[in-house]
């Protein structure tokens, strides 16, 4: 599914980590851990096609993104990446319904209305889907943005501190939600956190420690 | 969830700055949509009512007098002119026609116009009820002084001295209406028509004092006049000889109706130019209230539009986003404007119809409207390529790694 082949990445010039290998299979779970500043971010925009690499491969399904241009990867990523920010932004002048909506649309495809209800249903803010984000609490529209992430059910998800600032239950329900979804639609599922407290609901994780 | 849903609900999240932005620039549209609706009538006015005559010729004085006072009968005549000159000028040969007025009464302000069928009927005008006078002090009225006045066929009235309400009355010279003409659109519609000889009566029984006396009595001791003559050329050539003809060996003077209305347009055009110049300022404010609009909705929306790039929109879908919200904000206002525009010139209309007793023919939507309104869309599209563009080049990575 995922596969990064010694790459080398960072900004303005400068490189900021290199990642001589890793795999991952479809529906498999990962995690990257390490310090603020580590490079984590940096190497999930990497995979999201948001930063161009230095050196190296990024193949996600067979397609080696690294050779896309920005308008195939655009497309490339609506289609195949879902992504999960730490700051969560919905669009403010849209409702928690058509935050859901604009993963379709962005990606072209024709809008899921029963998909859109079910994964409302799911996540428990089916009662919140015609509010605007700014009345909304922060826990749901941390739901909000994992339903978006996951409605074209991409084959690959990451997710950027998903847990930073939630609780210990709230954390664990979120992780715990996030690996149901991907699993449902055979996602696998890419998190970067330093956030210790969800190391044991992963298998396999990388460590980035800052230089 | 499409572009017209992403573009409504972002005009929403912003509605009152982009209301305000769409009232500027609809008032702008609307300025100039009402004076081309309102010239644009005026025009065809003229125009009908211009119609068909060449030369105006009458007394001495201010040729756009003349022509007001004789062909729209909107002002003072300039004084009288002798009968046996004004018959010889008839005989011309390069004269077609020649149509006689003389005035000098009204009633209820509508003026009593001595002439002859010709007159009516040179602006097509048919009888709706009754026919045309045989004697004197018969008369037929326009439409417009029926529907007035209340006035019809069979009824008589008294009319009066001057051109104005308030003059002395004529009360043992009272008109008996034979006949009343179906609207024309011109102004036949408002006048009361009678022959030329019924005013001479009136005006040679007429006794009053020196103190009385004004330009436009008829009643010269010297022998009959008339105001002024209505001529149509038998030869477009007559135009270049006839005029100095008249001005150079008579008592009387010819005004050309063509030369002296595009003189009036030009002195009144001023006025219109400056109005459209304020109606395309206003058009640029709001242009420019658009382009700041979008300018700060792209710099604080930066990180919705870098999202929609991480969701898969593309850098063209993110451009068509933000130009759609310019052109919807240009169309709207483009639209407002013109129906307000309509609106205010059809009460222009009204009122000058019901006031003026001068009715305008219903203004088209037309090529210089629909001109209008695809300038104001094309300005609203342009100066929204800048903000679509900076919307285009967003660095999605660098807003994201920002936050909010």
């Amino acid at each position: 599914m995922l596969k990064i082949d010694n790459i080398t990445m960072g900004y303005d010039g400068k490189p900021v980590i290199n990642l001589d290998k890793l795999e991952l299979a479809k529906g498999e779970e990962f995690l990257v851990t390490g310090a603020s500043g580590g490079g984590k971010t940096t190497l999930l925009y990497a995979i999201a096609g948001l930063l161009p690499v230095f050196s190296g491969k990024i193949i996600i399904n067979e397609t080696d993104i690294t050779q896309l241009n920005e308008s195939e990867m655009d497309k490339f990523r609506a289609k195949n990446i879902g992504i999960i920010f730490q700051n969560l932004h919905l669009m403010r002048s849209l409702s928690v319904y058509d935050n859901l909506l604009l993963a379709a649309y962005s990606a072209d495809l024709a809008p899921n209305y029963m998909r859109a209800d079910a994964l409302l249903k799911l996540l428990d803010i089916y009662e919140i889907r015609d509010c605007l984000p700014d009345k909304i609490s922060q826990g749901q529209a941390q739901r909000v943005a994992i339903a978006r992430a996951v409605f074209n059910a991409p084959p690959l998800i990451i997710a950027d501190e998903p847990t930073s600032s939630l609780d210990d239950k709230s954390c664990n329900s979120v992780i715990l939600l996030l690996k149901k979804l991907a699993n449902e639609s055979g996602s696998s599922l890419l998190i970067a956190t330093h956030d210790s407290r969800i190391k044991a609901h992963f298998k396999r994780s990388v460590h980035f420690e800052k230089d | 969830m499409n572009l017209i849903k992403l573009t409504i609900a972002n005009l929403r999240y912003n509605l009152i700055g982009n209301i305000f932005n769409v009232i500027v620039l609809a008032l702008g549209v609307a300025i100039i949509t009402a004076l081309l609706n309102i010239s644009g009538q005026i025009e065809k006015r003229f125009e009908s009512d211009l119609s068909g005559i060449d030369l105006v010729v009458g007394a001495k004085g201010s040729p756009i007098q003349l022509i007001l006072s004789s062909i729209f009968q909107i002002d003072a005549p300039t004084g009288n002119i002798p009968l046996e000159e004004a018959e010889k000028l008839e005989k011309n040969h390069l004269v077609a026609s020649a149509i006689p007025l003389a005035l000098g009464d009204s009633y209820k302000s509508f003026r009593i116009v001595g002439s002859s069928s010709d007159y009516p009927k040179h602006y097509g005008a048919q009888i709706a009820r009754g026919g045309y006078w045989t004697k004197d002090m018969q008369a037929v009225i326009g439409s417009e002084v029926a529907r007035v006045t209340g006035l019809d066929v069979g009824q008589k009235f008294v009319g009066s001295h001057g051109l104005s309400e308030g003059g002395e009355e004529h009360k043992e010279f009272p008109y008996e209406i034979t006949g009343v003409l179906a609207p024309t659109g011109s102004v036949i519609d408002r006048l009361i028509i009678t022959d030329v000889a019924s005013v001479w009566n009136i005006h040679e029984h007429h006794h009053h004092d020196a103190a009385d006396d004004d330009d436009d009595e008829l009643d010269e001791p010297h022998g009959r006049e008339i105001t002024s003559l209505l001529i149509t050329y038998k030869t477009p050539l007559a135009a270049a000889s006839l005029p100095r003809l008249i001005n150079s060996s008579s008592s009387m003077q010819s005004a050309s109706p063509a030369a002296e209305m595009a003189r009036l347009s030009k002195i009144i055009g001023i006025g219109g130019d400056t109005i459209n110049l304020f109606g395309f300022a206003l058009i640029f404010i709001a242009a420019i209230g658009f382009f700041v609009t979008l300018f700060n909705a792209v710099n604080e929306r930066s990180y919705d539009i870098a999202l929609l790039r991480t969701l898969g929109a593309t850098r063209k879908k993110i451009f068509a986003f933000v130009l759609a919200e310019g052109l919807s904000l240009g169309v709207i206002g483009a639209l407002l404007g013109a129906l307000l525009g309509s609106v205010f010139s059809n009460l222009t209309s009204s009122w000058i119809a019901t006031s003026k007793h001068i009715s305008l023919q219903s203004s088209e939507f037309g090529l210089e409207n629909i001109l209008l309104l695809l300038i104001t869309i094309i300005i609203s599209g342009a100066v929204s390529l800048i903000p679509a563009f900076m919307a285009y080049r967003v660095n999605v990575a660098q807003v994201i790694s920002r936050g909010n």
